[in-house]
């Protein structure tokens, strides 16, 4: 038995998500970059014992690359399962990350796996696998990023169950800090407190706020040796914008919080 | 110097959760001070922490409207409330403070009993012993605070040390002492004479009765003690409902502050860096307008006007036909057939028109004629707001790039650009919120107002066809912009923009602008007048087309 990846709850998600397993339902997880999403899903996969199927998204991917397809072998065909497909064969969870990357007519093929048919048409094998009720399929979603052309559509939207994930709270923030990246409490507090003050930004220059995974970076970044300045304009500061004047404003509120 | 004020805007906007403007002020030093919308310092160095501390006192309500009316005039009382409140407020933010000014001895070793503005305020009157206000917790100006309250939103008003360096109407200085200089100044902001006279009269601030007298008088002014005339100053700006408040002549280092050159059609040429254009963002909350009618979602007719307009080439895989094949999809059609399946035959990539590709600026007049009633019994702002926010959501939702800005202006040295939704925002909620702070002031300096806006849709907007949309009744009127003058800059603006590859056109909604004026102005294919909003719509497509045609 391996080690629960470390999520430390900040709502009701975990209890969510496991109900919304048990009574077979799909799951959005919505919320910005960076906040733990991905890490919610391998805790909850160890949680109930299930293996995880993860896929990217991106917008060449077709619906062949999810179902499957047939692949020349020494001049056979060879019917090869995709990554969905072996999910549902096997009761695995199955999480589309950033799902709105991908087009419209490749998600459509998730549909009847949605609602409650849970089943995957796989009309070159001209079979439909029937999902069983260990499989689960989660997605994520973020939805400041994207811009409304590439938004999901309401069909599907309407499938799932939605768990909405902000920032942690700052006591929570500050633990998985120190146990991710392994900070000191001092060094802990004060990032969490730089993050914040960001976060409050009326930031319409500054695209993703700074994220608890960059801080855990800031924190790495420390632990290896730098000093807590320079880690923060590393992982924070510089990731964060292009613009020379914004990162001037960001690596002074780095000396004021962390100097 | 510059950079280095704006780094202070992220502290303080980091603590107050919004905007807050950092203002450096040359000359002696001083303790930082805040008007409840911006702060100001003497120097930058060694300033984080003051500021830090204004920004407290701002996000906690320490500055707000009722207490700077109790402090007015009592230096006693304020500096023992300061003393109280300051350390207070950075306790209640600790997890916003950095940790060095917490250790801070001013504010570490306070054992502070209140818990509220209100609390410090009854302590402060009381007869116990307070510390001094340490250095470190700047100034609270009273008068100050009571002037920005109900002004044009983000701006502060004059402080009367920098007043003097600044004016423009030299005429008015002589034998005035600053005071009476103030309260004339904000009697007629115009300057004295005929017009000045007319046009404060309109504005319903007129001759100024009673205790302050000294607004009568053009010349010779009556000097007052200090604290009455900041008392009358203070009342000034509530009575008759006209709100004549000012804008900062401190001179910033570190804000958004740009010139433009202005056309003077009597002498040929262009004036350099003849106005003042400042941006900023609209906060006002205890004025708002009115404007929950407005904010509906798009209609059908609009959307179907709109939704077309910006559409642009891109490439499209997966086409039945097209220029290109494939090779990938070509692989899987070979194989499929191979394995004995019907293909997919759509192997091609072709161009397709759905990339969007335009950038559109709505300027919206924001001058106190819109405070008029239009034919419907809305005042014409909210018409106009009405048509803009229509236009907005169905551009943003058909994946345009939409920026929304207010414009109104003080003469040639105080135009105001006031951000509603950048490029980069998104239009919701707060961008309707910062639109009901848009309460209509000033005048109509429309050529420097498009000619900012024209800088930004170049600079932000990174799409190859831009569009400014002004929706205004089509006068433009401002201190030395009137008639011939004004016409001819603003049609000159617009000229600039087109050179600079931008379309503009201009929506007048209930005015009683004629035809052939604003043809004259904006072009003949570049307007459209209405009496109502609703009857907008259906020509606003063609409208649309035809003027982004002028670019090709």
């Amino acid at each position: 038995m391996t080690e629960r990846p470390l999520y430390i709850a900040t709502g009701n998600e975990e209890t969510v998500f496991a109900v919304a397993h048990r009574q077979q339902l799909s799951v959005m997880l919505k919320g910005p970059t960076g906040v733990g999403k991905t890490r919610l899903v391998q805790a909850m996969a160890h949680d109930l014992g299930r293996p995880l199927v993860t896929i990217a998204c991106h917008e060449d991917l077709t619906a062949a690359d999810l179902v499957g397809r047939y692949l020349l072998k020494g001049g056979e065909t060879v019917w090869e399962d995709g990554p969905l497909s072996r999910a549902v064969r096997e009761g695995a969870i199955c999480y589309l990350d950033e799902i709105v990357e991908a087009r419209a007519d490749t998600v459509v093929v998730l549909h009847p796996l949605l609602d409650h048919r849970r089943e995957l048409i796989v009309d070159r094998l001209g079979t439909t696998l029937i999902a069983g009720p260990e499989f689960m399929l989660v997605v994520s979603y973020n939805p400041g990023y994207q811009s409304v052309l590439k938004d999901l559509k309401e069909s599907t939207r309407q499938r799932m169950v939605a768990i909405e994930l902000d920032f942690p709270r700052a006591e929570v923030e500050r633990r998985v800090v120190i146990a991710e990246g392994g900070a000191a409490p001092d060094l802990a507090e004060d990032l969490v407190k730089l993050a914040t003050a960001i976060r409050s930004l009326e930031a319409s220059s500054l695209r993703e706020a700074a994220s608890t995974r960059a801080l855990v970076a800031a924190a790495k970044l420390v632990a290896g040796g730098l000093s807590p300045r320079d880690a923060a304009i590393a992982a924070i500061a510089y990731p964060l914008s292009d613009d020379a004047a914004v990162a001037r404003g960001l690596i002074d509120l780095i000396d004021t919080y962390l100097g | 110097m510059a950079e280095v004020a704006a780094a202070l805007e992220y502290l303080a906007g980091g603590v107050v959760g919004r905007h807050v403007a950092v203002r450096v002020a040359p000359g002696q030093p001083m303790r930082a001070w805040s008007d409840g919308t911006a702060i100001t310092i003497d120097a930058v160095a060694d300033a984080a922490d003051a500021v830090l501390v204004q920004a407290a006192l701002i996000r906690c309500g320490s500055l707000d409207r009722r207490i700077a009316l109790r402090l007015l005039g009592r230096t006693r009382l304020t500096r023992r409330y300061l003393a109280l409140e300051a350390p207070r407020t950075v306790h209640a933010l600790a997890a916003r403070m950095p940790r060095r000014l917490l250790a801070h001895p001013a504010i570490r070793d306070t054992a502070n009993p209140s818990r509220s503005p209100a609390d410090s305020m009854r302590l402060a009157a009381g007869r116990g012993a307070l510390p001094d206000a340490h250095p470190l917790f700047g100034a609270i100006r009273p008068a100050a605070l009571l002037r920005t309250a109900g002004g044009i939103a983000g701006q502060t008003p004059q402080t009367e040390r920098t007043r003097a360096a600044e004016d423009d109407d030299d005429d008015d200085d002589d034998g005035l002492t600053e005071e009476s200089q103030i309260l004339k100044h904000l009697a007629n902001p115009l300057g004295g004479g005929a017009l000045g006279e007319w046009l404060a009269r309109l504005m319903g601030t007129g001759r100024q009765r009673g205790a302050h007298s000294a607004g009568d008088d053009a010349a010779g002014g009556v000097k007052m003690s200090g604290a009455t005339a900041r008392i009358a100053a203070a009342g000034i700006s509530g009575n008759h409902g006209a709100r004549i408040a000012e804008s900062s002549t401190v001179r910033g280092a570190g804000i958004a502050v740009y010139r433009y050159p202005e056309w003077d059609d009597y002498h040929h040429r262009y004036r350099p860096n003849w106005t003042r254009v400042e941006e900023f963002v609209p906060w006002n909350p205890h004025d708002r307008i009115d404007i929950a009618a407005a904010i509906v979602p798009p209609t059908r007719a609009m959307r179907r006007q709109l939704a077309r307009l910006g559409l642009g080439f891109d490439h499209h895989r997966r086409q039945p036909g097209g220029d290109e094949i494939v090779t990938d999809d070509l692989i899987r059609l070979v194989i499929d057939s191979r394995a004995g399946h019907a293909a997919d035959p759509r192997i091609y990539r072709a161009m397709l028109k759905t990339r969007r590709d335009l950038g559109v600026l709505i300027l919206l007049d924001t001058s106190s004629s819109v405070r008029d009633a239009s034919s419907d019994g809305r005042s014409i702002q909210q018409q106009q707001i009405a048509i803009a926010w229509q236009i907005a959501a169905t551009l943003d939702a058909a994946g345009d790039r939409l920026a929304l800005y207010g414009f109104n202006s003080w003469g040639r040295d105080r135009v105001n650009m006031l951000r509603v939704k950048g490029f980069d925002e998104r239009l919701g909620a707060a961008t309707a919120e910062r639109l009901a702070y848009l309460a209509p002031a000033g005048f109509t300096r429309i050529g420097a107002a498009v000619r900012h806006a024209g800088r930004v849709i170049r600079q932000q907007s990174g799409m190859p066809y831009r569009l400014v949309v002004l929706v205004t009744d089509g006068f433009s009127y401002d201190d030395r912009y009137d008639a011939s003058y004004g016409e001819a800059d603003t049609r000159r603006s617009i000229a600039e923009l087109r050179a600079d590859h931008t379309a503009c056109l201009c929506l007048s909604v209930g005015s009683d602008a004629r035809d052939d004026k604003l043809g004259r102005v904006f072009g003949d294919a570049a307007f459209l007048r209405a009496e109502r909003p609703e009857l907008l719509p259906s020509q606003l497509g063609s409208l649309f087309r035809r003027t982004l045609a002028t670019l090709s």
